[in-house]
């Protein structure tokens, strides 16, 4: 069960089992910026050409602190005592469509086997399909994230193919993955 | 036959601004291109005006605007090489040729060829990406003939006229290009007008006119 405290535009924090999830702020910066920095891929992180991107802390300071990163929907996901596990990011895809983009990323792989992991996946098909009345959800994945891979799958996503020879680190070509979820399933 | 294998590449330029428009203007434009998953065809329409004549030559833009020209007939369609990534050597290719009467199979094979040759012989890339409605059939057959594989299929991912329709993700890696090209070479003929013809058999009866473009 969500426990969501709202002021007047967004949401500030809710429950859920085992941790909270809230808007992302500029004092997440650090917590963000190791995700880019700690040698895994992740599909999440890179940008419109499928590069990775090695920011800076005071870059994604000063990225969270802008009124449309306040605003939008990139969430901090907290345990039980408030250290920062890992980050949610929901995005409108099509307007015509109806669909959206998910971005799920943990510090630890470990955390996608938690309750935690799971009841922030509810909280994104209650955001998703019942408030934004989204009908189709995507997530896109690199060949390397199998735990976030088989989350997915635990979660009712299903494979819509995977686009081969895509990025290029780690001296290896990486393949990427779509996988979907729609709203009648 | 209404196809011209005198055709060659070129910047686009202010100049072309009012061709490129009147090609935008045309409905087929909305029906058929895809693009950019997520940009509007307005959003990617803007960007193709403010775009062209500005990237600079010699430097690496992560998007590039080619005319395909010809010396007897002049500007017959637009190739747009998108998400340009020098680091992934990869790009999204989208074309469209302007001229109905050019939409043929052959002319259609000729965008395709040329653009395909650009992007890994002169620019030097590893893969070429595109993104086709799955009722464009003439393109993802030529895009197919080419060598490239359909790795995605998102299925009733785009509204036109009020009906969903199924969006098929094309990726062509360089050396599959390669193996198409050197198997053409070895069958008959090293010439381009032989590779050309190869590329353009159609296996359906579908219209012509429905060879438009991603």
């Amino acid at each position: 069960m969500c426990v969501e405290i709202q002021n007047d535009c967004c949401i500030c924090m809710i429950t859920l089992n085992n941790g909270y999830i809230r808007m992302a702020e500029p004092d997440d910066a650090r917590a963000l910026c190791w995700l880019y920095l700690d040698g895994k891929p992740r599909a999440g992180l890179l940008d419109n050409r499928r590069e990775p991107l090695i920011p800076t802390v005071d870059e994604l300071r000063e990225l969270l602190g802008r009124h449309e990163a306040a605003m939008g929907n990139l969430f901090a996901i907290e345990d039980d005592i408030g250290e920062v596990m890992g980050f949610c990011n929901l995005r409108g895809m099509t307007q015509d469509t109806g669909f959206g983009d998910l971005a799920m990323m943990f510090l630890s792989d470990d955390t996608f086997q938690s309750t935690l992991a799971d009841s922030v996946m509810h909280f994104v098909f209650e955001r998703s399909f019942e408030k934004s009345q989204r009908k189709r959800i995507y997530a896109s994945l690199l060949s390397c994230e199998t735990c976030f891979r088989d989350f997915l799958i635990r979660h009712g996503f299903e494979s819509n193919g995977v686009q081969r020879e895509v990025i290029y680190t780690g001296g290896n070509w990486l393949n990427l993955e779509s996988l979907s979820l729609d709203t009648s399933i | 036959m209404s196809f011209s294998t005198d055709s060659y590449l070129r910047r686009a330029e202010r100049e072309d601004l009012d061709t490129v428009v009147a090609w935008m203007e045309d409905e087929d434009f909305q029906h058929f291109l895809y693009g950019d998953p997520t940009r509007s065809p307005k959003q990617i329409r803007e960007h193709i005006v403010s775009m062209l004549g500005r990237s600079v030559g010699h430097t690496m833009p992560g998007g590039l605007y080619l005319i395909i020209d010809s010396p007897s007939q002049g500007p017959l369609g637009m190739i747009s090489l998108q998400n340009v990534s020098w680091r992934n050597r990869s790009c999204n290719l989208d074309f469209y040729l302007g001229s109905k009467g050019m939409r043929n199979h052959m002319m259609t094979a000729i965008a395709v060829y040329r653009a395909l040759e650009y992007c890994f012989d002169e620019l030097n890339l590893h893969r070429v990406a595109a993104y086709i409605y799955a009722f464009n059939t003439p393109s993802w057959r030529i895009f197919q003939k080419a060598g490239a594989i359909r790795e995605l299929v998102m299925r009733n991912h785009i509204v036109r006229n009020g009906n969903l329709y199924d969006v098929y993700g094309y990726g062509l890696l360089r050396r599959e290009f390669e193996a198409v090209r050197a198997q053409n070479k070895s069958m008959h003929s090293v010439s381009l007008q032989q590779m050309i013809l190869k590329l353009a058999e159609v296996e359906d009866d579908t219209p012509m006119d429905e060879a438009a473009t991603p």
